[in-house]
């Protein structure tokens, strides 16, 4: 990223986060925002940058999540856009949902949709679907389904729903089981290729106000680099990839990156502390 | 020669022609009765319960190919394979094959540098991997170098050159201040430092001789490791002779230049230990040998490690129950006979002397602790060792050890634990300088050999106590080869006057002891802390040092760059070698300990070809 394109992302990202916002009343639905972009390539040194940082290795196919990436300046528009009511600012990823359909390579020129596509109350706030699209030659190639979390002050905390995820140690023996260490610049070094600059990912300082005793590690590095140490057990696409991310990845640390092969050909992957605990982030990608 | 290891099979043995191998014959390890059969069944600490070595460690991180793995039960069939590469003679020639693959490189380095033997990881070795056109090189240079006989093949798919360096670890720092005269020591203790490490003289001979012992392990272990990861397709033609009176000196330099070997380096003590060529084996040398066979051994080779605390023998107080028990078990006199003839085929194979001198140069004396004479000698053997130890501890100059908070005492008492003595059948064995010189092998040559052979000889055994392993044991029999022993006894001759260990045994010849090995049958394995000294940065021992990642040890030559094997776009291998076998350590409950399984070097990488 040139120092040009980094300083408008910063401008950017400043500007959304200090754009004060009505948040959405209860039982409010979202508007319809819709932002889209053709003919999108991933740049050779930035995919090769992003590789690098999620340990990825090339196989020539574009990376699960490469594609949410690639559309992060339309999330980024759509966000900013004034008539969406929520603050970017304290928006917590809670999961994602990814469809595969083919195997995209590298340089394939994807159209790329963005839109707000619902919302629906829980205990701890509002949930918000964000959904993209890639299209290859005319047909949906890629679909991915972020939900995020906007808290309500003063709502009363209740259990958050909970997906069944295999637990480490106990479902029998793993097909994989690796201690990943995260360095504490993981958030910087990502978030230059993630374009994705919120504060709490930087330094512990910029994200203790926030709640944060450090800083947190971005979800969709987390599970990239999941699904890199398990890169060759992922069932072939078409396939899908759901996420749960449970509780943030602290920076420094060390994870420990689990898998387990279900019978059903399904891939179970865990991110958890080492000395166990609630994991940080579970996945199940299924074939489909 | 002591009895045991040698004679019964020679007296009644025809006259055969001269031939460096007899073939092994699989000899199996009777186990005991169901109601004496225990298992480590280590678990994991509970809330509270406070942590021993006893229990199973709560994660790794480790780069290592090896983790923590249990014995694979070989079917004899898988044994016997084994013991026919033990006995295989050189190659006589390679043939045309595909460049492998990155993951065959990696798997044959697990066999090899990266594990050895436990006494031979003491990070003085790195393999440099040349492909076939930097091959064809390294032959040339080899042959203008002077390999005494030992053939130099064409058409090697890749070759090893291993760097080896001066034996150092936190043993060698405190011999620096052993052996002074209480007075002279402020001044005999700075020249010696100096002359370590400027020098790199040793303070002991024996220290000395482990550099060459490790490369004898290692060149052993590197042979088989070609055959079994290549499932019998491929074979290594090692150089083992030292290289220090090159017939052409520029064309080791050359070789050196090749390996990535600088004057820096050199300065630091690194030399070219031995090489080792690998291609594809001629049709008739191939070894008959089913993938899935291949991998098996190959993650049975990798669980193998030193055995010491015996069953009912030396157990503490605080060792859980199955470490309490007596097992009525022992190894027989044919298995012994066979880990004797191996120690001569491979003595024989790496000099080039005929088997009937190996047998002569070879000094064994055998310490058969079950019968009363045995129990006397053990008795002497150790009081010897302890005496030394008591007036090492004592006369350690208290002007370095009090600023130390008496560490260097403290650690050097250490040695009577660490060099304990205990099994059923106690081997030391050596060489004779005089007699080795006369056969006109270099000392240093044959010290390397004696490794090889040590290393052979237990690897038989170990091969047998690892075969169709009954339910609820770990292994039948296991083997503990041990230098410190011998260094122990060698601080005693070099500074107080003190007889070699073989001395008795051997009157007329004037031994070096060189290595000590202990032979035990039993089917607890030792306490899985033993491994994490190994693995783990936290707990690692103070006499060993840790398994290494591929990266730390090995590189690749392509163009005139070195690649670290394994250290790509900052990820580091996390794959333990022959992982699929799925031999890991687990709680009787089966759950595993994080991070052991590790994670596949993604195959993208791996299935590259390196060169």
């Amino acid at each position: 990223m040139s120092a040009a394109s980094f300083a408008s992302l910063l401008a950017a990202h400043a500007k959304l986060f200090a754009a004060r916002r009505p948040g959405l009343a209860r039982g409010a639905t979202l508007p319809t925002l819709e932002r889209s972009a053709r003919g999108v390539v991933a740049d050779p040194t930035w995919l090769s940058d992003y590789r690098r940082v999620c340990g990825l290795a090339d196989d020539g196919s574009l990376p699960t999540l490469a594609p949410q990436l690639m559309a992060a300046p339309l999330h980024l528009a759509l966000l900013a856009d004034p008539a969406f009511p929520i603050a970017a600012m304290g928006i917590v990823h809670v999961a994602n949902r990814t469809e595969e359909r083919v195997r995209l390579p590298d340089g394939a020129a994807l159209d790329l949709v963005a839109r707000v596509a619902g919302s629906r109350e829980t205990a701890l706030g509002v949930e918000i679907d964000l959904v993209t699209e890639a299209t290859l030659a005319g047909a949906l190639a890629w679909k991915t389904t972020t939900t995020a979390l906007s808290r309500r002050r003063g709502e009363a905390s209740g259990e958050r729903p909970k997906r069944e995820a295999p637990t480490a140690g106990v479902e029998g023996a793993p097909l994989r089981s690796v201690i990943v260490r995260v360095p504490e610049d993981t958030g910087r070094r990502y978030a230059r290729i993630a374009g994705d600059l919120n504060p709490i990912h930087q330094r512990a300082w910029l994200a203790r106000p926030f709640g944060f005793r450090t800083a947190i590690v971005h979800g969709t590095w987390t599970v990239a680099r999941a699904l890199a140490e398990c890169q060759d057990d992922l069932p072939l696409r078409p396939r899908v990839v759901e996420v749960r991310f449970r509780k943030p990845v602290p920076l420094p640390s060390s994870v420990v990156v689990s898998a387990w092969r279900r019978a059903d050909g399904a891939l179970d992957i865990t991110v958890a502390p080492p000395k166990g605990g609630t994991a940080h982030v579970e996945l199940r990608v299924t074939p489909s | 020669m002591s009895a045991g290891m040698t004679t019964p099979a020679a007296s009644v043995e025809a006259p055969a022609p001269p031939r460096s191998s007899k073939p092994h014959e699989f000899i199996p390890v009777e186990a005991p009765s169901a109601e004496q059969r225990r298992s480590r069944s280590a678990t994991f600490a509970g809330a509270g319960e406070k942590r021993s070595r006893y229990h199973l460690p709560e994660r790794l991180d480790s780069s290592s190919p090896v983790g923590y793995r249990t014995r694979v039960s070989l079917t004899r069939a898988e044994a016997e394979t084994m013991l026919s590469v033990l006995a295989l003679p050189r190659p006589t020639g390679f043939v045309p094959g595909p460049t492998p693959a990155e993951s065959e490189l990696f798997e044959e380095c697990s066999l090899g540098v990266m594990t050895a033997r436990q006494s031979t990881n003491f990070r003085g070795h790195r393999d440099v991997l040349l492909g076939p056109d930097d091959s064809a090189r390294a032959a040339a240079l080899l042959r203008r170098i002077g390999t005494s006989g030992v053939p130099v093949l064409d058409g090697a798919a890749y070759t090893h050159v291993v760097l080896a360096r001066p034996y150092r670890t936190a043993f060698t720092l405190l011999l620096t201040f052993v052996g002074h005269r209480a007075l002279s020591s402020l001044a005999t203790v700075p020249m010696r430092a100096w002359a370590k490490r400027f020098r790199h003289a040793d303070d002991i001979p024996t220290i000395g001789h482990l550099t060459e012992l490790h490369l004898g392990v290692l060149a052993d272990a590197m042979e088989r490791a070609a055959v079994v990861a290549s499932a019998g397709r491929r074979r290594a033609q090692v150089f083992l002779r030292p290289m220090d009176a090159p017939a052409d000196p520029e064309a080791l330099r050359e070789l050196e230049a090749l390996a990535g070997l600088g004057a820096k380096e050199r300065a630091l003590g690194w030399r070219i230990g031995l090489v080792a060529q690998v291609g594809y084996a001629t049709t008739g040398e191939r070894v008959a040998m089913e993938p899935s066979s291949a991998r098996r051994i190959g993650a049975a080779l990798l669980a193998l490690r030193s055995e010491r605390i015996q069953p009912g023998v030396n157990a503490e107080e605080s060792a859980p129950a199955p470490y309490q028990e007596r097992q009525a078990m022992d190894v027989s006199d044919a298995l012994t006979e066979q880990a004797g003839r191996a120690a001569y085929n491979a003595f024989a194979h790496f000099t080039g002397v005929d088997r009937d001198r190996a047998r002569e140069l070879l000094l064994l004396e055998r310490i058969d602790v079950l019968t009363p004479g045995g129990k006397d000698r053990l008795r002497a053997v150790r009081t010897q060792l302890a005496e030394v130890t008591d007036r090492v501890v004592k006369e350690i100059p208290l002007w370095a050890d009090l600023p130390t908070g008496r560490a260097l005492s403290r650690n050097a008492a250490r040695g009577r634990k660490a060099f304990a003595l205990a099994g059923q059948r106690i081997y030391v064995g050596g060489l004779s300088r005089r007699d080795v010189e006369a056969s006109g092998l270099p000392f240093d040559f044959a010290v390397r050999a004696f490794g090889a052979a040590a290393a052979r000889s237990a690897l038989v055994a170990e091969l047998s106590g690892t075969t169709e392993i009954p339910a609820g044991c770990d292994l039948l029999a296991g083997v503990c080869l041990m230098a410190g022993p011998v260094n122990q006894n060698d601080i005693g001759k070099q500074f107080h006057g003190a007889s070699d260990l073989l001395a008795e045994a051997h009157p007329d010849r004037d031994p070096t002891s060189l290595l000590v090995w202990t032979l035990k049958a039993k089917t607890v394995a030792d306490p899985i802390g033993n491994e994490q000294q190994l693995l783990d940065a936290s707990r690692k021992g103070a006499l060993v040092d840790l398994r290494p990642g591929p990266h730390e040890v090995v590189s690749l030559r392509r163009g005139a760059q070195l690649t670290p094997m394994r250290s790509r776009d900052g990820r580091l291998n996390a794959e333990r070698a022959f992982g699929d076998v799925g031999n890991f350590v687990s709680a009787p409950d089966g759950r595993e300990i994080a991070g052991n399984r590790g994670s596949a070097w993604p195959s993208s990488w791996s299935q590259e070809v390196s060169w």
